[in-house]
């Protein structure tokens, strides 16, 4: 009898805890799987296609970076044999004055060479840090591209060209036309640049001189051998004799130069054997291939197994040949030749990427963008249908108590953890293909240079803007859902 | 903050009417549906009253008005004009949030095709309005399993609808309308799915649970079977009460039954 007197007490109903609406929504998904892997699937394609972007982008600039360090090695030698031996044109003098660093030795060895005051030096140095950039920015145009801003000229006549009023009129012509292509810089500095260089025609003579001078006591001293000769073998009075005439200072890691140039030495032994013609025809016989096709790399696959290479030295003897290089060296050299193009190789490919971070352009941007809409499109779509599908059953509960808010926010968090399972499965698929990618263009050792920690954060990137993409699709299907009248249940099938 | 609504306003409404409490009451309801520029009326003034614990049948042929006027009383549908109290509250006066206790607590709908959720056990079910009304995990299990046991499919409350008969469904789903004792039970046409026998006892729980927990049973229907266990009847035709009969008053002869039907 007491609850025929009891009255109905209205409240507020009650806002449930936000770990039982997930457990609520974590039951819908659980029980529509297939539907949800739609959402899944759409999510992590779009997912997949930014972070593989990203991946590849973050390990091409790794590998840059890796390569460079190891081409630093290679160059090395060949700088200092560029340095020393071969004859160096005025822009060279002039870019060295712009690049090299304030204590570079050869700073002072130019100075020597040219008798320079300070005031001089200072002068032509900025002039020279100035040009360097134009100098990077003309050297790295597709060679399409010089032809068509200057007719194709070499970079080290660009100055000399743009120092001509004509050609520096036409080449702005271009420039304006083709607007844009990354100028480091105003156009008429460069034009005041190469009148500049232009001027100092008799320093840069000046210097030539000097430096010939001391070229040519060198040579005498050492019998006019090759100067990659003198690296293969330096002995305590060459080097005294390098810093004395400016050609080294005490600093020089002449140890490096010495290993580099004993290997290029060797191979230009190996090189010179290869070419004497009887030698070639019956080596040729042997390796089974047309006197023509007989290279370094197609010796060094010859090379490999030890059978041939007792084939080798047999024949060697046969011909009388001084050859006394062991098997061991021959097999050094090869491999550290074909090293060697590959590094330099790899620098020239990755270039691209050690500008900037992502170094993303425009158009990838833009890609990324419409993908981006189209995954949110369709998600809200297949959300839509959803939501349609399911009307009797958001019916029956708000009949049972749902609130609307609850139904919204058990759509929302459907989605966003379609969203988060999309986003994890999109950058793992991402990342496996990029590194596999890369494994196949770099080799597969590149998986010990990877940016792990930087690939860490993207993936956690990319899944945040999984979850990102998947609410925002889902706030107006979501939205419809809570709006759905109770009424609707009472409806006859 | 419990917001408690106690509008007594126009002194006709009272809490008792002929010595006996009031749950529902209608005072000059209409409601309009407008379709372009026509406007139709599906309810042309209905003013009655349900008295608590009694057992109330809602009949009428098709475009009456009957699920009009059954969607008001539920608190499902709001009116265009007039009033609908539940317990001195009026139902138009209340926000969503509020409506959605109203639902939760006090009312619990059975429904002519059971809509019970599909992809879940007939304990979940049966416990899902509990789950909105924050009761615990365990609690709710416990209830629900008595609530099934109430029904007689204790050992079934792990199947899944689509494992059960229609009888079972509806069974399962007065079940899940008494999960957070109402004060009314709303039935739409409960047994027109089921045959003869599971008609019966869906009936028979019905009486049961309106004696035995005094939950005032509303139910619209087009049984004939209900004339004898309703404790009154209502006929509604054209967006009005036709009239209305107690069950002493219904001539039930054999082989035809008297009063209008269909």
């Amino acid at each position: 009898m007491k609850k025929d007197k009891e009255k109905i007490v209205i409240a507020n109903q009650i806002r449930l805890s936000t770990k039982r609406t997930l457990q609520i929504s974590i039951n819908g998904i659980y029980y529509r799987l297939f539907r949800s892997l739609v959402t899944v699937a759409i999510v992590a394609v779009a997912v997949a296609f930014m972070m593989y972007m990203l991946a590849n982008s973050l390990i091409g600039r790794a590998v840059y970076i890796d390569s460079h360090h190891n081409s630093i090695e290679y160059k090395v030698y060949d700088r200092w044999l560029g340095w020393i031996g071969h004859d160096l044109e005025n822009v060279d003098i002039f870019r060295v004055l712009g690049s090299a660093p304030e204590d570079d030795y050869r700073i002072e060895a130019i100075v020597k060479w040219g008798n320079i005051d300070v005031d001089t030096l200072e002068k032509v140095m900025l002039s020279a840090q100035r040009c360097e950039p134009y100098f990077i920015y003309y050297d790295e145009l597709s060679p399409g591209k010089k032809f068509l801003m200057a007719g194709g000229i070499p970079t080290e006549e660009f100055l000399n060209y743009m120092s001509n009023e004509e050609n520096a009129a036409t080449f702005k012509g271009r420039l304006e036309k083709n607007g844009g292509l990354t100028f480091p810089g105003s156009f008429d500095e460069l034009v005041h640049l190469s009148i500049f260089y232009v001027s100092q025609e008799d320093l840069w003579e000046k210097i030539a001189e000097g430096r010939s001078k001391a070229t040519k006591i060198l040579k005498s001293k050492y019998n006019e051998r090759d100067f990659a000769d003198y690296l293969a073998d330096p002995s305590e009075a060459l080097t005294s004799d390098f810093i004395e005439l400016s050609f080294a200072d005490e600093d020089v890691d002449l140890d490096q130069i010495y290993f580099r140039a004993k290997i290029a030495q060797d191979l230009r032994s190996l090189n010179d054997l290869l070419r004497q013609v009887d030698f070639r025809k019956v080596l040729c016989q042997e390796m089974e291939i047309d006197n023509l096709n007989l290279d370094l790399d197609a010796f060094a696959r010859f090379y490999g197994n030890k059978k041939n290479q007792k084939t080798f030295v047999q024949l060697i003897a046969d011909k009388n040949i001084d050859f006394d290089m062991s098997p061991e060296r021959v097999i050094e050299i090869l491999k550290d030749t074909k090293l060697k193009t590959k590094v330099m190789e790899t620098e020239v490919k990755t270039l691209t990427y050690s500008r900037g971070k992502f170094g993303f352009s425009i158009s990838v941007l833009w890609l990324i963008g419409v993908s981006f809409v189209v995954c949110i499109v369709g998600i809200t779509n297949a959300m839509l249908m959803s939501v349609m599908e399911r009307f009797r059953e958001i019916a029956t509960m708000k009949c049972l108590g749902a609130t609307d808010s609850l139904v919204m926010s058990m759509f929302v968090f459907e989605s966003c953890i379609q969203g988060v399972v999309g986003g994890f499965l999109g950058a793992l698929l991402a990342l496996i293909l990029s590194i596999s990618v890369a494994m196949l263009q770099y080799g597969a050792s590149v998986v010990s240079i990877l940016p792990y920690g930087d690939l860490g954060i993207s993936t956690l990137i990319a899944m945040a803007i999984g979850v990102i993409l998947a609410a925002l699709a889902s706030v107006y299907p979501a939205y419809v859902a809570s709006r759905l009248a109770p009424m609707e249940a009472m409806r006859l099938e | 903050m419990t917001s408690e609504k106690e509008k007594i306003e126009e002194s006709s409404v009272t809490t008792t009417e002929e010595g006996r409490p009031v749950i529902v009451r209608t005072l000059r309801l209409i409601k309009e549906y407008q379709m372009g520029s026509v406007t139709t009326q599906a309810l042309r003034g209905v003013d009655m009253v349900i008295y608590r614990g009694e057992m109330i049948a809602v009949m009428g042929p098709s475009g009456s008005g009957k699920s009009t006027f059954f969607n008001m009383i539920g608190g499902l549908d709001s009116p265009s004009k007039g009033r609908v109290f539940i317990d001195e509250v009026d139902v138009a006066q209340l926000s969503a949030v509020e409506l959605a206790f109203l639902r939760c607590h006090k009312i619990g709908y059975i429904f002519q095709s059971y809509n019970l959720l599909r992809y879940m056990t007939a304990l979940e079910n049966v416990t899902a309005p509990m789950v909105f009304a924050g009761v615990t995990e365990k609690d709710a299990q416990e209830r629900g399993m008595d609530l099934l046991g109430l029904v007689g499919l204790a050992d079934r409350w792990h199947h899944k609808p689509i494992q059960m008969s229609g009888g079972q469904q509806q069974r399962v789903a007065i079940a899940r309308s008494m999960a957070n004792n109402p004060t009314i039970l709303l039935c739409d046409e409960p047994t027109a799915n089921l045959d003869l026998k599971t008609g019966r006892e869906v009936l028979d729980l019905l009486v049961k649970l309106n004696k035995e927990r005094h939950v005032t049973v509303i139910c619209a229907t087009h049984d004939h079977r209900m004339l004898n266990i309703c404790d009154r009847m209502m006929w509604i035709r054209d967006g009005q009460i036709d009239r209305i009969k107690t069950r002493s008053e219904v001539n039930i002869e054999v082989g035809s039954i008297d009063g209008e039907l269909e």
